[in-house]
């Protein structure tokens, strides 16, 4: 069967950010952030960022931008590496958290009954245990690495998504234009698919935004606790590194670690504000 | 064509179990009109829902009764069963006009739909045929229309589309569950007449659910006035106007206001005294008892509740007392 709907909502989007400076600067860092990522990642961007090219803690200059580290090691090869890491964090445990939350969220407001119970169970009891004692617990269990950070924050930040996406969908089944759908003989697949989900999905690509952000934050507090990334540069352990570093004034691998999370952070703030301006229905209308 | 025997419907209430519809039946002609009237609460909503099947299952149910369409019992039908019928042979229109249509689709896409799931008809088929049924129901410059999304239409204009919908597929029957109460004076007279119009056009049958008795007198063949729960009274439209027999029904006729500028200072509208009881407060015997100025003993219980029986020729009343009785002896 067809689908019967296609509304461009990407182009009013567009024009959104396309008419605010700061919102071209946010959407760019995204970009630029997702392309050196992508880079990073095939190999085609710092590949030798192992390698020492000068001697330890050299300063920046021109032929060093951003200096050098401990090793000798390009500091700028490092961040560039830590991009990587922070966007693929960020982007898998969004889509992770995004897909426990909303399917469970919308099972649960669907269908109510024991499917609720159960559902509001379990994040209860998920967010009745200290954020920060259950990533713990989930690092020692599955082991150090990229993947276990992935799925241990996956796995936790589901919950906000999931309870939002649940009121949502309480509130808007019950609205009239469900049971008219009902009325035309529409399935309850269809219903939750055509005429429910199309109706909540700026939540679902707001919350998206927001977990990335989160996400690369979270990594970087656990790699700074010495829980993250072991072989791979990442923003985070520049920062813990940069615990005895400081006190000797070499500033910089700390400064441009915090400096890059500042600007991912922020960007993606903007541009979750930019969405929600975007897609939410009740502020569309004007 | 239609016809509901012995229909009870409940829900699960914090006080226990409640009759929303207590056994009730009526039948629906090919082609004809029903008014179901009664006060809010008195469980019209429900009735339509259940000829639909579409209670909602967490917390109620079609308790028993029969449910006969075109010689099929519907409420032994499987759910995919339902649903195929739901908007191709039994549609329904709601009250709220500005809530039923979904705000993120254009109305076109809304109309397409119904077309879709039970016509198999491809896209530009469906397109081509909602510019058909907007023009049907009265919107002008239908190609632009199909393109808007909800919130550009006013009240009026939703509720053509939502006829539009309901009518895409020309169900058999048609039920409108207050299709003009949110809408104002003009606007009710002129979709009533669409509604009237479009019913001789696709010769379907309408069940209208008001509580505006006036609607009724306009619009029905016959009409079943429903208090909680029951049918209390079921006759052809001219005779209940003229000889109502339940003390109920001609509270609500004289309630009705009329306009008579020479009479204005003598004559004050009536109102029927107190309010419908809550369901689980309702007494034995007559339900209406409380009030009721015609009440007596046998009301209160002790003959057990009044069936609907015939008061006079066509004309069937729940009341032992009815108010112009007449048997065929006479
Ligand atoms: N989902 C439900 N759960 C529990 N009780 C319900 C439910 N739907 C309806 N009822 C009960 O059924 C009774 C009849 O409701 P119904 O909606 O049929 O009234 P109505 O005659 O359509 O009134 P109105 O004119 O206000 O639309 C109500 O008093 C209500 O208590
Ligand atoms: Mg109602």
């Amino acid at each position: 069967m067809q689908h019967p709907y296609k509304t461009p909502l990407w182009k009013i989007f567009l024009r959104n950010i396309l008419t605010s400076k700061i919102n071209i600067f946010a959407l760019s860092i995204v970009c630029i952030s997702c392309l050196i990522a992508l880079c990073a990642a095939t190999g085609i961007l710092a590949n030798q960022w192992d390698v020492s090219i000068s001697d330890s803690h050299t300063p920046p200059s021109l032929q060093h931008i951003c200096g050098t580290d401990i090793l000798g090691r390009s500091v700028l090869d490092k961040l560039i590496k830590g991009t990587e890491v922070a966007m693929s964090t960020g982007f898998f445990v969004a889509t992770l958290s995004i897909i426990i939350g909303v399917v469970l969220g919308v099972l649960a407001g669907y269908f109510g009954g024991i499917v609720d119970t159960c559902v509001v169970w379990l994040y209860s009891t998920i967010t009745s245990i200290p954020n920060i004692m259950l990533l713990l617990s989930l690092t020692f269990i599955l082991g150090k690495g990229i993947v276990a950070i992935y799925i241990s924050l996956g796995v936790t930040m589901w919950v906000g998504i999931c309870r939002l996406i649940r009121g949502e969908v309480i509130k808007h089944k019950n609205r009239e234009y469900i049971l008219a759908a009902s009325a035309i003989g529409a399935s309850h697949f269809r219903k939750l698919w055509y005429h429910l989900l199309p109706n909540i999905w700026h939540i679902i690509i707001i919350q998206f935004a927001l977990i990335f952000q989160v996400a690369i934050k979270s990594e970087v507090m656990l790699s700074y606790l010495g829980l993250g990334i072991q072989n791979s540069p990442s923003w985070g352990t520049m920062i813990d590194e940069a615990k005895t570093e400081l006190i000797r004034g070499i500033w910089w691998p700390f400064t441009f670690a915090t400096l890059a999370m500042f600007l991912i952070v922020l960007a993606f703030n903007l541009l979750s504000d930019t969405l929600r301006d975007t897609l939410d229905p009740k502020l569309k209308k004007k | 064509m239609l016809s509901v025997k012995n229909l009870v419907t409940t829900f699960q209430t914090r006080q226990g179990s409640i009759k929303a519809v207590d056994n009730i039946s009526f039948d629906l002609p090919k082609g004809s009109t029903l008014g179901i009237v009664g006060e809010s609460g008195s469980g019209k909503s429900v009735t339509a829902l259940s000829i639909m099947r579409l209670i909602p299952k967490d917390t109620g149910k079609i308790l028993q009764g029969d449910i006969i369409f075109n010689g099929q019992n519907i409420t032994t039908l499987t759910e995919s069963g339902m649903r195929g019928m739901r908007g191709n042979k039994i549609s329904m229109i709601f009250q709220e006009p500005m809530t039923s249509l979904n705000p993120v689709f254009t109305v076109g896409n809304q109309i397409q739909e119904t077309l879709i799931l039970h016509q198999q008809l491809s896209l530009q088929q469906a397109q081509k045929k909602a510019i058909e049924l907007l023009q049907m129901v009265g919107i002008p410059s239908p190609e632009k229309r199909i393109k808007d999304y909800p919130h550009h239409l006013s009240g009026g204009m939703r509720q053509r589309v939502m006829i539009a919908i309901a009518l895409a597929c020309k169900p058999d029957i048609l039920i409108a569950d207050e299709p003009t109460t949110a809408l104002d004076v003009t606007i009710q007279a002129q979709i009533l007449d669409l509604l009237k119009n479009l019913q001789k056009e696709l010769a379907m049958s309408i069940i209208m659910i008001t509580h505006d008795l006036g609607v009724v007198a306009e619009f029905c063949d016959d009409v079943a006035v429903m208090y909680c729960g029951k049918i209390i009274e079921k006759a052809p439209i001219h005779q209940i106007f003229a000889q109502p027999q339940h003390p109920y029904t001609q509270g609500l006729i004289k309630s009705i206001p009329t306009f008579h500028p020479e009479k204005s200072h003598e004559q004050r509208l009536s109102t029927i005294p107190g309010t419908l009881p809550p369901f689980h407060e309702i007494p034995s015997g007559c339900s209406f008892q409380n009030r009721c100025q015609y009440a007596q003993e046998a009301c209160k219980g002790l003959q057990g509740t009044p069936p609907l029986a015939l008061a006079a020729q066509a004309h069937w009343a729940a009341c032992f007392y009815p108010l112009h009785p007449k048997t065929h002896q006479d």
